[in-house]
């Protein structure tokens, strides 16, 4: 027993704790039924309920001497028929919705034993509402009333029991504790067996619900604002308020408190009040009310107007009104301790406020809400939608009501539409877990059954390429009114662009623009948009390596959208389709890019990406959408023939490296998978022979071909952790990207043909796939083994041998960085590469201390497939390139 | 607890259950060690059934024997987790 639970006697406890061990078994019981079962008990309480209404309804004026018998008759109703109305076609056992479409579905789970207690004020329509709840959610409750409301409310439980038993209820499943005191209450909010606490009562019980630490449904108090602006139908509004706060002698804690009046309507209001059996307070008179019904020691209402009729409560102050007096108003001038009617007050006296504006109407009702009526309800009246909205942005309140009375429209399903409840949720405004008019799905645990998507995937790629030896040509199929040949000088130099021209269509305006060899920056971009804006271009020609496409991209974006703000563009992202940064829809003019690559690695041509250099911050920028892909790409080999052999073997890796990753990629699909898988065999097969025989015209060819196959791939699949690490460690060390990234490809491939560490969450793959990828890759290249394991020894044994043969430096220590040089990077190194984005679509999820490994293995070079390799690859030359 | 040899045992679900566990509180003497309950045909329980278990259950522990129960349907094995009684029985396939 901790403090908060009170010590009883034996007797007391074990009485109790039989009540819920009662409560627990008939509600394991009901567990079992089906909505049939449930169905076929609710409607006949309902209508046993709506039989007795008046009869109980009596029963709790007689014993609370609180409200209007003929209200509390039709609350009754409200609370079996209305709440039946809502209840009777809803699913509450088993699968309760379906969403198949997105491969969800809501399965209800019992609560099991509610502890339940009950107010004074509405106490046997809150039990029929309740009890209503209870049996079409199939639980079972323990009812204890407020200590004036006993008799009234255990009749009514009784009523609902029974008729629940006689159509098959389990026994049990309503208890009702006959007198009790606030330590019975306390042992039961704390018992072990009680799944819930529904407290509808004061804010003391409402409190202790939940503090007892149990999950509770507490509603706590109101303080209603109403604003009655000028626009509103005023004899509309007027019978309303009157209706709402006369009702049940202004017990519903969703009723009207205050009225907050604009100034032009005010006097008419007043009058309209007065002719239909209001009394208005004189100053003097409302200050003596304020004394007498409102207590100024707490500053809460004196219990003993509660519920009382007009005229009683004059009588309390010696007031002399006409006996058929239906309401007090009172004139006050604020809110707060010092205007004490501007506090709930549950009996029909009214506080009214004249506003000299809309603003301090509104701040005024703003006061009245947040003085003990946070979260719970308001209302206005007005035609004006303005108004309306303001008011229902400015008050924290669950329940706005429009045009209509506040206690009957909180109730909800007479008025208006919302759900009818007899307790209303007041939000964390006023301390409660829901700002829902209570219902039954509060009386639900509802499991969320979650089926796995398939998430849709894509392949896309431009519109156009052209390919083999001058396919350049094609140039002629493109009419444009003003083409910008973006190019470095080089391209220049050996003649290219001389190429590129001869084939535009004739009487074209070409102007070219000469971009510096280097990687793109944010001058050599301003450059190409300022010559693009200047000659209007309708087509961009990037004719060059990488550097130069990806600079074609960057412009044709600027050029296009020159409010594109590069920084936010680059911000990073998990998922390409839930990116929160999106590329623009607005095109201040548009251009066809032509992409002509003089490189066969980057498969810059066709990708979605463009690398921006932040020289001052010195840093790069990767920009990824596939609005940067280039509309036409042009694969010629013409353009490549030149291509030294260090760069030849540089750039080729860099396509291996594409193609591998892609085709272990978690974004990997048949679609990409044919593409890399394709260009893995052709750069097996003809990269050696481009390296070995520059001017061999068909391993040129298919070389340029397997880079933008390659490019293909990925461009759909993405790469992986070894474009991470080689970013890292080329940018670090100014190392050649294909360089960096040969120094990593074997290692990689062994890592990710292990067993991962952690897995990379991949909905789009069945199970871990990479080893078998790789298996498949070594089929593809004839390198023979027997299992996935010596195939992929084999994939890496002739890996290595590839990069032997283009004498590719094989360890990081053999470009001559020390150990030490390297020790220091390497927190740097490690933190880059684990931010790279590359690095989350590789299949295994590459943890820091596996960075770490990654990059000594790299410094160490040779050696892992000698240790680790058994099986008996063939070489390469005499594998069978199928 | 000494186990019997031949443990009683009996199928409820094909009578009224209450009545059968009735029966089996009254051969709990005869059980020696442990008494097995076969309730592969009872799909529901109701609430005197249950109140019937737990009253076995009782006199079970009163009388240290050992109630197992044989086959006994999920939903079934749910009701008595829910009514706090699972634990004072053994289940077996």
């Amino acid at each position: 027993m901790t403090e908060n639970i009170p010590t009883l006697s034996a007797e007391r406890e074990a009485y109790l704790g039989g009540l819920v061990r009662q409560a627990r078994t008939a509600a394991a019981v009901f567990s079992q039924y089906r909505q049939e079962d449930v169905d076929r008990i609710v409607k006949p309480m309902v209508l046993a309920g709506l039989e007795q209404a008046q009869y109980l309804a009596r029963l709790a004026i007689e014993e609370t001497r609180i409200g209007v018998l003929e209200d509390k008759a039709i609350k009754n109703m409200v609370a079996t028929e209305f709440v039946y109305n809502y209840v009777k076609d809803k699913r509450t056992v088993g699968v309760i919705r379906e969403f198949p479409e997105r491969g969800l579905a809501e399965v209800a789970e019992p609560i099991g034993v509610i502890f339940s207690l009950l107010p004074i004020t509405n106490p046997t329509s809150t039990v029929l509402f309740k009890c209503i709840m209870a049996i079409k959610t199939r639980n079972a409750v323990v009812f204890s009333p407020h200590p004036s409301a006993g008799r009234c409310c255990y009749e009514a439980v009784r009523i609902m029991y029974e008729a629940a038993l006689k159509h098959g209820a389990p026994e049990g499943v309503f208890t009702c504790l006959e007198s009790h005191n606030l330590e019975d209450n306390a042992y039961l909010m704390h018992h072990k067996d009680v799944g819930l606490i529904d407290a509808t009562g004061g804010p003391g019980m409402v409190k202790a619900a939940y503090s007892s630490g149990k999950p509770a449904l507490g509603v706590g108090p109101g303080n209603t604002p109403v604003y009655l602006e000028k626009t509103a139908d005023l004899n509309m509004a007027v019978v309303d308020i009157i209706t709402s706060k006369t009702f049940d002698n202004g017990t519903i804690c969703a009723s009207e408190q205050t009225v907050v009046i604009d100034d032009e309507i005010y006097d008419l209001a007043l009058k309209k009040f007065a002719d239909l059996g209001a009394h208005i307070c004189t100053q003097k008179e409302a200050e003596l009310l304020g004394r007498t019904v409102i207590d100024p020691k707490t500053g809460f209402m004196q219990p003993l107007a509660v519920g009382q009729r007009a005229t009683d409560i004059a009588r309390m102050i010696g007031l002399s009104v006409k006996p058929n007096t239906k309401l007090l108003i009172a004139p006050v001038q604020g809110v707060g301790r010092e205007h004490p009617l501007s506090v709930e007050k549950l009996f029909p006296v009214l506080a009214v406020y004249r506003a000299k504006s809309a603003d301090e109407a509104l701040r005024v009702c703003v006061d009245v809400n947040r003085a003990g009526g946070l979260g719970h309800t308001a209302v206005v009246f007005s035609r004006n939608d303005a108004v309306i909205q303001k008011f229902s942005e400015v008050i924290n309140a669950g329940r706005i009501i429009v045009n209509s009375p506040g206690s009957i429209g909180a109730l909800g399903g007479v008025y208006n539409d919302m759900v009818p409840t007899f307790s209303f949720g007041c939000g964390t405004g006023g301390g409660n877990s829901t700002m829902d008019n209570v219902n039954i799905y509060n009386y639900l645990n509802i499991k969320r059954v979650a089926r796995r998507t398939q998430a849709h995937m894509w392949f896309r790629i431009p519109d156009q390429i052209y390919f083999n030896l001058n396919a350049v040509e094609n140039l002629g199929h493109f009419p444009s009114s003003s083409t910008i040949i973006i190019t470095n000088p080089a391209m220049e130099q050996i003649g290219h662009v001389d190429i590129v021209r001869r084939y535009i269509p004739p009487q074209t305006p070409v102007h070219v623009t000469v971009i510096p060899d280097e990687e793109p920056n944010s001058k050599i971009v301003a450059q190409g948009v300022e010559a693009l804006d200047f000659y209007k271009a309708d087509q961009i020609i990037a004719l060059g390596g990488g550097s130069v496409i990806d600079a074609a991209k960057i412009m044709k974006l600027k050029y296009e959208s020159p409010e594109a703000d590069l920084e936010e563009l680059a911000a990073p992202f998990l998922d390409l389709r839930k990116r929160v940064v999106q590329y623009p829809d607005k095109k201040a003019s548009r251009a066809r890019l032509i992409a002509i690559s003089t490189t066969s690695g980057t498969g810059s041509e066709v990708t979605p990406f463009a690398v921006l250099t932040d020289k001052e911050r010195g840093r790069k920028v990767t920009l990824a959408d596939y609005s940067l892909s280039p509309d036409v790409a042009i694969v010629d080999p013409q353009f490549v023939m030149s291509m030294p052999r260090g760069l030849t073997a540089d750039t080729g890796i860099d396509c291996l490296t594409h193609a591998l990753e892609a085709g272990v990629s978690i974004y990997a699909s048949a679609y990409t998978d044919s593409n890399a898988m394709q260009a893995i065999r052709m750069v097996f097969k003809y990269l050696p022979i481009a390296y070995e025989h520059p001017q061999d015209e068909e391993a040129r060819s298919m070389m340029h071909n397997a880079a933008c196959i390659a490019a293909i791939a990925f461009s759909n699949a993405s790469v992986g952790v070894n474009h991470a690490l080689a970013h890292a460690f080329g940018a670090r060390f100014g190392v050649s990207h294909g360089r960096a990234n040969a120094l990593m490809l074997p290692h990689v491939i062994a890592y990710n043909a292990s067993v991962p560490t952690k897995f990379m969450p991949s909905p789009n793959q069945r199970g871990y796939t990479a080893h078998k990828k790789y298996a498949t890759m070594a089929d593809l290249l004839g390198l023979g083994g027997h299992t996935i394991e010596e195939k992929v020894k084999n994939l890496i044994t002739a890996t290595e041998q590839l990069l032997d043969r283009l004498a590719i430096p094989r360890s990081i220590a053999e470009l001559g960085i020390s150990r030490e040089e390297f020790e220091k990077a390497m927190p740097d190194l490690v933190k880059i590469a684990f931010d790279d984005p590359s690095g989350r679509s590789n299949p295994r999820m590459p943890l820091l201390s596996e960075l770490v490994s990654l990059f000594w293995s790299a410094y160490a070079g040779r050696g892992l497939t000698e240790a680790a390799g058994t099986g008996q690859p063939k070489k390469v030359e005499e594998a069978v390139y199928v | 607890m000494t186990t019997t040899e031949t443990p009683i045992a009996f199928e409820i679900g094909s009578k009224d259950m209450a009545e059968a566990l009735q029966e089996a509180r009254e051969t709990l003497d005869a059980a020696g060690g442990e008494a097995t309950l076969d309730l592969s045909a009872l799909r529901r329980i109701d609430p005197r059934s249950l109140a019937a278990m737990e009253a076995l259950a009782a006199e079970a522990d009163k009388k240290g024997v050992r109630i197992v129960l044989r086959s006994v349907n999920v939903d079934v094995y749910r009701v008595l987790k829910l009514a706090r009684l699972a634990s004072r029985f053994s289940f077996v396939p």
